[in-house]
């Protein structure tokens, strides 16, 4: 049942931060957004809940994409392997990184992240989207992309979008999420 | 500063320069090298980040001028593109200092200590060092608008290059260097 309680949370708030994101900014698959807030919300869930909720995420990830942005922006499957694919399992690539580079506690859920790990993961994350994405829409013919804006928009976007979640979700959200059933 | 120290100063960025030149040389007979596209094992990053990691940021000129003195003589002039050919390459030699700075910053390791490290930090390093040296030489000859360069090509064999380059050279020299130290090792009875 809590299982089912945290899925159900995560996806709201990846609805939430997406639907904030579409509210203060410019979307598009060629010019990234600069404060990208859901790749943040999807790091901040599985450093809280771990990877189980990764169905919530891939879930929360294809109805936006399908959805809010008229599947993906028209780009079919290249929007669903870049958006769904890349977005749902790099913050779990990097949380992986982290753990290797013993700066999280193997196994262990985070309550509160130290401030340069979360910058560490905010990069890390970032980076791995930005380039995943990078290849993957380079790989369709049918997007015009400016490769230089493209990186530069995607990992400045990337990289404000996690810190600023991050902060404001362990400042806020994490004293209410422990205190809680959902844990 | 004392003439001693001066004269290890010296003495080290020789041996800087020495190493990423035998290493350019080493990656040109091995896998050959093209400005525009890269190379799939690119071992002058990991001379540079070896020297980086035993020497510190004093040999950054040995690494600047072998840097451009590879590109000079063993490159062709990048191409006959003198100006960005050589804005990268100094690019290309700061790239580790920058990774080891921001991984010192967010505390994974501190390479002023080197009881402190392992090879998983020194993975990490090379793995910064590839990204921050591949995306910003991109950037550059991106918007020189002298070279012809495909994003996707230049990207993933920069990329891939610079870690396998790396890691080769690194792990290289970790096994040879006992090898070499216990050959010279007086025997004991």
């Amino acid at each position: 049942m809590t299982l089912i309680k945290q899925n159900i949370f995560v996806f709201l708030l990846l609805i939430l931060s997406y639907l904030l994101v579409d509210g203060i900014g410019h979307l598009d698959f060629s010019i990234g957004n600069f404060l990208f807030l859901p790749l943040g919300a999807t790091l901040y869930a599985y450093l809280f809940f771990s990877n189980r909720v990764l169905p919530a995420v891939i879930l929360a990830n294809c109805i936006v994409g399908y959805f809010l942005w008229d599947n993906w922006f028209e780009q079919g499957y290249n929007g669903f392997l870049g958006h769904v694919g890349v977005g749902s399992l790099v913050p779990m690539l990097s949380i992986y990184i982290g753990k290797s580079l013993r700066q999280l506690d193997a196994g262990t859920h985070q309550d509160i992240t130290p401030l340069h790990v979360v910058f560490l993961l905010s990069i890390l994350t970032a980076i791995f989207n930005t380039l995943g994405k990078f290849f993957v829409f380079m790989g369709n013919p049918n997007i015009s992309i400016e490769p230089t804006l493209f990186l530069g928009s995607f990992m400045l976007g990337d990289v404000l979008g996690c810190i600023v979640f991050m902060l404001l979700a362990q400042r806020f959200l994490s004293p209410w999420l422990s205190s809680s059933q959902l844990r | 500063m004392t003439d001693n120290s001066n004269a290890l100063l010296s003495i080290h960025n020789t041996i800087a320069f020495i190493s990423i030149f035998l290493a350019s040389i080493a990656m040109k007979y091995l896998s050959a090298f093209d400005v525009e596209i890269g190379s799939y094992l690119y071992l002058p990053i990991g001379a540079k980040i070896l020297v980086f990691i035993l020497f510190g940021k004093a040999v950054l000129p040995g690494v600047i001028a072998a840097c451009l003195f590879c590109g000079v003589v063993l490159f062709n002039t990048w191409g006959g593109n003198l100006f960005w050919g050589g804005l990268g390459a100094i690019v290309g030699a700061i790239a580790p200092l920058k990774s080891m700075w921001i991984i010192e910053k967010l505390r994974v390791a501190n390479f002023s200590n080197l009881a402190n490290i392992d090879f998983r930090h020194v993975l990490f390093l090379i793995f910064l060092t590839a990204v921050i040296h591949a995306l910003t030489r991109f950037v550059i000859y991106a918007k020189s608008e002298v070279f012809s360069i495909s994003p996707v090509d230049f990207l993933s064999h920069y990329l891939i290059g610079d870690m396998i380059g790396g890691i080769v050279v690194i792990y290289t020299v970790l096994k040879l260097a006992p090898m070499v130290i216990g050959f010279f090792e007086p025997r004991r009875a």
